[in-house]
């Protein structure tokens, strides 16, 4: 008979205070495995959401860098926000005194436009009418491949919620304001005020408009600047050309909101993360603390059930070191067993936790299955080490014990 | 001379008051001898029993078991000797309750040092050869507390003559048995003195000690008859 099997027998026998220790131990392992795993899923999470974000921010911004609208100085910017386009216009000239000045260096493209929003009566709608006339090249720089093609005369661009409902495609011949022109292109689905837009050329559209030499913008396009203040660097440069006859906004672009958005997301998930730090060093401690005493009171109670059998086994002539293996055998399996167990549990509990916190119900993501070596081999090796050391007391006290003094209360 | 008890005191302290259980008690115990210690409750009868099983340490004396000065052995090492040469009848049987006859029987072995031991697979065939000769062989699995007191203290007498000890020391083995049981037990413990064994008997039961081959008559922890002979009893 080996001292393995009276260990295994005594389990058996006695499962009820076995069961006790093993449910501490994996409650307090399941506990702190669920807080670590749920802190790496939330650290997961935020750098799944801030890549997305990211993801979406380079997409937009590639090749495009902060754009700015150039408006007549005159232009409310209220209305302007409000009817989407500016009614005051400026002088076509000044696309030309940029696009030869030495002194701007932050803008790499101009595109001067002349924009109304206008009954289209042939059709019966509300449109948008956009002269465009291409991207003006500067002077003084090599030629950069243009951001828009110009709509050449004659013809028209149309948005495409426009071409759809009108039923127009390439190639269609139609009136606007009594002018013939040509559909050229559709342009595909922006999901803006661009479905709805008419593109001629900027020409003709001042023609149309009564506004000969007249634009209402220039967009200027890919914008670099240095500095924090890129607005009021952008600014100074035009003035210097342009004096004060002008003003520069910002385009709300969709890269300043996702921007926006990031920064946001980066900061909540941070905020989330700290919560979760601050969770985890209570949760740890305070269950190893309870686990620990469960497994020593236990422990303790279990060894004062055994002291006869203790009595015996020492008249038997077993050592005092055999006894004391013996006694801390059980806390060992308590401690393997319910690391193995907590483990798991703690990983399915912040599997299903995750899919509760950190997925949205509209989501299409799935909570994943976080595993780390390094907290499971702390988990195994660490669990029956506190364990043995929670019984170590009673198994101590019980080994040292007399076994005349207990043979004789016997 | 297999076992030597010279000038042995035992005190114990009871209401801060010193009980002398035992006061200069000398003694001797030889192969093949079956001894009967007799004498009321309280004389210092079990606390003799736990001396010479090396459980107990009187303050002053000398305990020789097998040439091993007891006294002069660290703790291990008198429980290896214990492991090796005593085995332990007690009146409550003392078997470990989870578990079964087989391995109640067989825990005696776990004391034994690995180099004195036989192998397990003798052991366990000696185990087998113990319970047929107690009349175990269809309660082998039964657990202590499914079997009768009768049956209880055949296995611990079972348990007691695995490691074929030199010396048994029982302690009221029949007290908690009936007449048909203890003449089981006490014929297996004159067998054992037979078989060149040395059996120390403790008991109140005079038909028990009668079986003995020497009678020593305890009261207030001394010998108060010099030892007697089966003749002289």
């Amino acid at each position: 008979m080996k001292l393995s099997h009276l260990v295994w027998r005594e389990i058996v026998h006695r499962q009820g205070n076995f069961c006790l220790m093993l449910m501490s131990v994996i409650l307090a392992v399941a506990c702190g495995v669920c807080a670590i795993t749920l802190f790496d899923a939330q650290h997961q999470y935020n750098q799944q959401q801030v890549g997305v974000l990211d993801d979406e921010i380079r997409k937009i911004t590639k090749n495009m860098g902060f754009n700015i609208l150039i408006l007549p100085r005159d232009q409310n910017l209220a209305d302007f926000y409000a009817d989407n386009f500016a009614a005051q216009t400026m002088p076509e000239s000044h696309v030309e005194q940029l696009a030869k000045s030495r002194d701007v260096f932050t803008i790499r493209h101009l595109r001067p436009a002349l924009v109304r929003k206008l009954v289209w009566h042939e059709q019966k709608r509300q449109v948008i009418l956009m002269g465009v006339r291409g991207v003006v090249p500067f002077a003084h720089r090599n030629p950069k491949k243009p951001l828009a093609d110009p709509v050449p005369p004659g013809k028209i661009d149309l948005g495409h919620l426009l071409a759809e409902e009108l039923a127009m495609t390439p190639g269609q011949r139609v009136t606007l304001l009594g002018v013939d022109f040509e559909v050229n292109k559709v342009n595909p689905v922006r999901g803006n005020k661009d479905d709805i837009t008419v593109w001629v050329d900027l020409a003709q559209a001042q023609q149309m408009l009564h506004l000969p030499g007249k634009i209402s913008m220039i967009q200027a396009l890919e914008c670099n600047c240095a500095s924090v203040d890129r607005l009021a660097e952008i600014e100074a440069e035009v003035s210097g050309v342009l004096e004060d006859e002008v003003q520069v906004i910002e385009l709300a672009t969709k890269a300043i909101a996702r921007a926006k958005a990031r920064t946001r997301v980066s900061a909540e998930g941070e905020a989330r993360l700290q919560r979760w730090r601050r969770i985890a060093a209570a949760v740890i401690p305070s269950t190893i603390v309870a686990a620990g005493l469960m497994v020593g009171l236990l422990s303790f109670a279990n060894v004062r059930q055994r002291l006869q059998e203790i009595g015996i086994l020492r008249a038997l002539g077993l050592r005092s070191n055999q006894l004391l293996g013996v006694l801390l055998a059980k806390p060992a399996v308590v401690g393997m067993v319910g690391a193995v167990f907590g483990y798991l549990l703690g990983i399915g509990g912040a599997w299903s936790l995750e899919a509760t916190w950190f997925i949205s119900a509209d989501s299409q993501a799935q909570p994943q299955w976080i595993f780390k070596f390094t907290v499971l081999l702390v988990v195994l090796l660490l669990t029956p080490l506190l364990t043995v050391m929670a019984g170590w007391l009673p198994a101590f006290y019980a080994s040292g014990k007399d076994p005349a003094e207990i043979l004789n209360l016997e | 001379m297999l076992l030597e008890l010279e000038n042995v005191n035992k005190t114990f302290s009871c209401n801060d008051h010193p009980v002398r259980a035992v006061e200069d008690l000398s003694l001797q115990l030889d192969r093949g001898q079956f001894t009967a210690v007799c004498g009321p409750s309280g004389c210092g009868k079990s606390t003799l029993l736990l001396i010479c099983g090396g459980l107990l340490r009187p303050e002053t004396g000398t305990v020789t078991l097998h040439g091993h000065n007891l006294l002069s052995l660290s703790t291990e090492n008198r429980a290896s000797v214990r492991a090796a040469h005593i085995g332990f009848v007690f009146q409550q049987f003392h078997l470990v309750p989870y578990l079964n006859v087989l391995d109640n029987v067989s825990a005696a072995s776990l004391g034994l040092r690995s180099g004195s031991t036989e192998d397990r697979g003798s052991m366990e065939t000696r185990a087998l050869e113990l319970i047929d000769r107690f009349g175990l062989r269809d309660r082998i699995r039964h657990l202590p507390a499914e079997i009768s007191t009768g049956e209880r203290q055949r296995v611990a007498l079972a348990r007691a003559l695995l490691n074929r000890p030199k010396l048994l020391l029982a302690d009221e083995p029949t007290g908690n048995l009936d007449e048909d049981n203890s003449q089981v037990v006490l014929d297996h413990l004159q067998e054992f003195a037979a078989a060149d064994g040395a059996v120390l008997l403790v008991t109140h039961d005079a038909a028990a000690a009668s079986r003995a081959d020497c009678l020593v008559r305890m009261a207030g922890g001394q010998i108060v008859d010099p030892v007697m002979s089966k003749g002289e009893m």
